[in-house]
């Protein structure tokens, strides 16, 4: 009882210490705003991306993008200018915010939009929206854009953690502390032994665990782990789900500004004989088909395409050069119908 | 339900009050048979249905058994049967059957069905060994078969232990089932030290360390210096994760008045393998030791006229051993794993180094826990490895460093090991020397408010819910 009583005026003390640090160095107000805020810059390189290339055609999706579209050979095939955009491991926030914040402010506009998207992605909105996702979010997104936090971060949070953030410092702050200690502590034999920056440190962290250097099963047993949360039964309930996702604000943008919106489900290999496609993602599938339809948006699935034989992958999502062709072909012949009714 | 989820908490919270307001024995016990259940069912409602039927089955074989004679052996071999039958197969049948279905179809046979991936229930290895204990008492006479339905099946299921253990056995959890519980402040001051503990363990220590540790492990040929550092990193991760989990299902088991087992002592001060696994995952070691070891050594002992010293001397560990580490897991690092400290053991033991042998001295003792420590991060080198053949590639084939990277990439996680590991020292450093006082308070305090500061939307799994 005794050492109870003093753990809790322990923990009040240090408490008081570590509000006092958080008023005087980061707090602005009180109570503290809830979830992360956007700056006001936007980073327009996609705007002038399109400016520069003046797409008639504009794929855009994840790394999928990248490693899945050769724009040379859509150009050819489909006789339109091509560009590409691919942000690594871009949730359906990420890609709203660009479609929004560049593309639709571009003063050469594409024609048709092509969103490549794997399952359930399009519609779980809170997919890759923390830790470095945020920042990249930030980048793309301005101060008016606080409905995406709300979407993607502020929703998902319980009442707990709200009151938390709104009127417990070490909480509202704990990604900046965490920072203090990672900058003071935890690189400070890099620092001092290595003479490696925080800079410099990123950098090695990104060379030594690059793609190319895992081994391919525990890499896809990664993917898989991190993916694992776009088949959760929340985010495999479209009817639950679509109301609060970026889709329907998706396809109201391009049809505001004329564009024409493709969504191509993407294969991945997750799932296989030994572990087959959960019955509630075909049901998505369809219930997602229903809703593109009903808002004239054409939907081509390659999910279980045999052509993209698993040969063709570098992992359970990417595809390799030979694949990629095999793709991009896949791709010109099912829009074709679309592009030339 | 994850121990450090706010699901688990709200859980335990209505569990709590309801449970406490509840004073009649039996009732309370229904009601944690229920929530144990609930909890269960969480995870997969098929589990719980799996846990339902075998408890049902063990409890009705116990009751059948004889304290002698043939009839309870037949009914031992029947359990043994089912329950490592229903083990063996949802541990191993992934294993197996990818090889099998492959060598089937290229002989013409369509074995589609054979395809099917199993998930190992969680927690069904653990649960299998307290009945198992039970089963194998009560045929040896040691203890009467239980005729109460809902306390045997609540001292199975008892949520707290039903994840990843404690084992604890009946003759420990029984009677505190059986007895009147009222509420007493003395649960609550024994169990926040360990829920503290717990959530700074899992949260700060193991969620800090596992990224960069997962990531070494995933490379396809990391050098040398990186596996040393990552070698070192997951002998913290894996044993903040894993006394988490301990503590925390102490705490939570403490808060509704029972008193379970400990699994962890310091693990990594020990000074030979015996030693070690005295020290760690002691509720499992434990039953391995009076289950398969001293049975084992007694039929050995019987016949030692036909056998030499230093054979009687290393079956028990090896075969031990071997069970323990195919008891983790099925894959060839896990029975190496197991076969490495039944080695060790046996190694250890015919040198004359038992279990508890301290040599005199400061600096043979240090030497003696350096050798040891090795030999422990080693272990969990085998153990975390992809596969063998990985692990010989890389002790084999890669060089020290592929370049500066690496060093510095290693350096970031040994400044984590040695920052993350420092409360872990303090801890005992304060056990040791300042038991009483202000300060163990503050610590607590301080330990909370890391809690506070590192918590996440998303804490990954303890590690041993896999096995």
């Amino acid at each position: 009882m005794h050492e109870f009583k003093q753990y809790l005026l322990s923990l009040i003390v240090l408490t008081g210490l570590v509000s006092g640090y958080v008023f005087y160095r980061y707090a602005d107000g009180y109570p503290f705003p809830i979830g992360a805020q956007f700056d006001a810059d936007i980073r327009d390189k996609y705007r002038h991306l399109l400016n520069e290339e003046d797409p008639q055609i504009l794929v855009m999706g994840d790394s999928v993008a990248r490693t899945n579209v050769v724009s040379n050979l859509m150009a050819e095939g489909t006789s339109k200018r091509v560009s590409v955009i691919s942000e690594d491991g871009a949730g359906s926030a990420l890609l709203y915010l660009i479609l929004k914040n560049n593309i639709v402010n571009a003063d050469s506009k594409p024609y048709t939009l092509i969103v490549l998207f794997r399952d359930t992605v399009l519609t779980s909105t809170a997919f890759r929206v923390h830790g470095n996702f945020l920042a990249i979010m930030d980048e793309f997104a301005g101060a008016d854009d606080d409905l995406v936090l709300q979407l993607a971060i502020r929703d998902r949070m319980n009442p707990l953690e709200r009151l938390a953030e709104a009127y417990f410092p070490p909480y509202w702050a704990r990604a900046h502390l965490q920072a203090i200690l990672a900058s003071r502590i935890l690189y400070l034999p890099t620092r001092t032994l290595l003479g490696c920056s925080l800079e410099c440190s990123d950098e090695a962290m990104n060379s030594v665990f690059g793609n190319q250097n895992f081994d391919p099963d525990q890499f896809n047993r990664a993917i898989n782990l991190a993916e694992n949360f776009l088949y959760t039964d929340e985010n495999l309930g479209f009817d639950h789900q679509i109301d609060q996702s970026f889709l329907p604000k998706i396809i109201q943008l391009c049809k505001k500004n004329n564009i024409r919106l493709i969504l191509v489900r993407t294969k991945t290999l997750r799932f296989s004989r030994e572990a087959p496609e959960p019955r509630a993602l075909t049901e998505y599938i369809d219930s997602l088909s229903s809703y593109a339809s009903h808002n004239d948006v054409a939907l081509i699935d390659f999910s279980h395409s045999e052509r993209l034989r698993p040969a063709l992958f570098t992992d359970i999502n990417h595809m390799n050069s030979d694949g990629k062709k095999v793709f991009t072909e896949m791709l010109v012949e099912a829009i074709g119908p679309i592009l030339n009714p | 339900m994850n121990f450090t989820s706010l699901t688990f908490w709200i859980f335990f919270a209505l569990l709590f009050l309801t449970y406490w307001l509840v004073r009649e024995g039996r009732w309370q016990n229904a009601l944690l048979l229920f929530a144990s259940y609930v909890f269960y069912a969480w995870l997969a409602p098929w589990y719980a249905v799996l846990l339902g039927v075998s408890t049902l089955v063990d409890f009705t074989l116990a009751r059948q058994m004889k304290p002698q004679g043939d009839k309870a052996k037949t009914y031992l071999i029947l359990s043994l049967v089912l329950n490592l039958g229903l083990l063996a197969f949802f541990k191993y049948y992934d294993f197996f059957n990818t090889q099998v279905a492959e060598n089937l179809t290229s002989l013409g046979l369509s074995v589609d069905w054979l395809f099917i991936k199993v998930f190992l229930p969680a927690g069904l290895s653990f649960y299998t060994l307290k009945k198992l204990a039970y089963m194998i008492d009560v045929s040896r006479g040691t203890l009467q078969p239980s005729d109460d339905l809902i306390s045997f099946a609540l001292f199975v299921s008892f949520f707290p232990q039903l994840i990843a253990g404690p084992i604890d056995r009946y003759q420990k959890l029984m009677p505190q089932i059986e007895q009147k519980r009222l509420w007493q402040s003395s649960f609550f001051y024994s169990a926040w030290p360990l829920l503290v503990m717990g959530l700074f363990k899992k949260i700060v220590v193991a969620d800090s360390i596992r990224p960069i540790v997962d990531r070494i492990f995933g490379l396809d040929q990391p050098s040398l210096v990186l596996v040393i550092a990552g070698t070192l990193g997951f002998t913290l991760e894996i044993l903040a994760d894993f006394s988490a989990y301990t503590d925390l299902s102490r705490g939570a088991a403490q808060l509704l008045g029972f008193n379970t087992s400990e699994n962890f002592n310091r693990p990594y001060l020990s000074l030979t393998p015996t030693e070690f696994w005295n020290r760690w995952h002691i509720t499992l070691s434990a039953w391995l030791r009076d289950y398969i070891f001293f049975p084992l050594r007694r039929a050995l002992l019987r016949r030692k006229e036909r056998l030499p010293n230093w054979l009687l001397l290393s079956i028990p560990p090896l075969v031990t051993m071997f069970i323990s580490g195919i008891w983790h897991g099925a894959g060839i690092t896990y029975m190496i794993w197991g076969l490495y400290y039944g080695f060790l053991i046996a190694g250890y033991q015919l040198l004359g180094l038992r279990g508890d042998w301290k040599p005199a001295g400061r600096f043979k003792t240090f030497f003696a826990w350096l050798v040891m420590f090795v030999f422990i991060a080693f272990g969990w080198l085998i153990f975390r490895a992809p596969s063998m053949t990985w692990l010989s590639d890389v002790l084999l084939h890669s060089g020290w460093t592929h370049g500066r990277e690496d060093w510095v990439v290693a350096s970031i996680l040994l400044s984590r090991t040695v920052v993350y590991s420092l409360p872990l020292i303090i801890k005992y450093l304060l056990d040791q020397y300042r038991p009483r006082g202000f300060i163990q308070p503050f610590y607590y305090a301080a330990l909370t408010l890391s809690v506070v500061i590192f918590i996440g939307s998303t804490t990954s799994d303890f590690i041993y819910f896999q096995f």
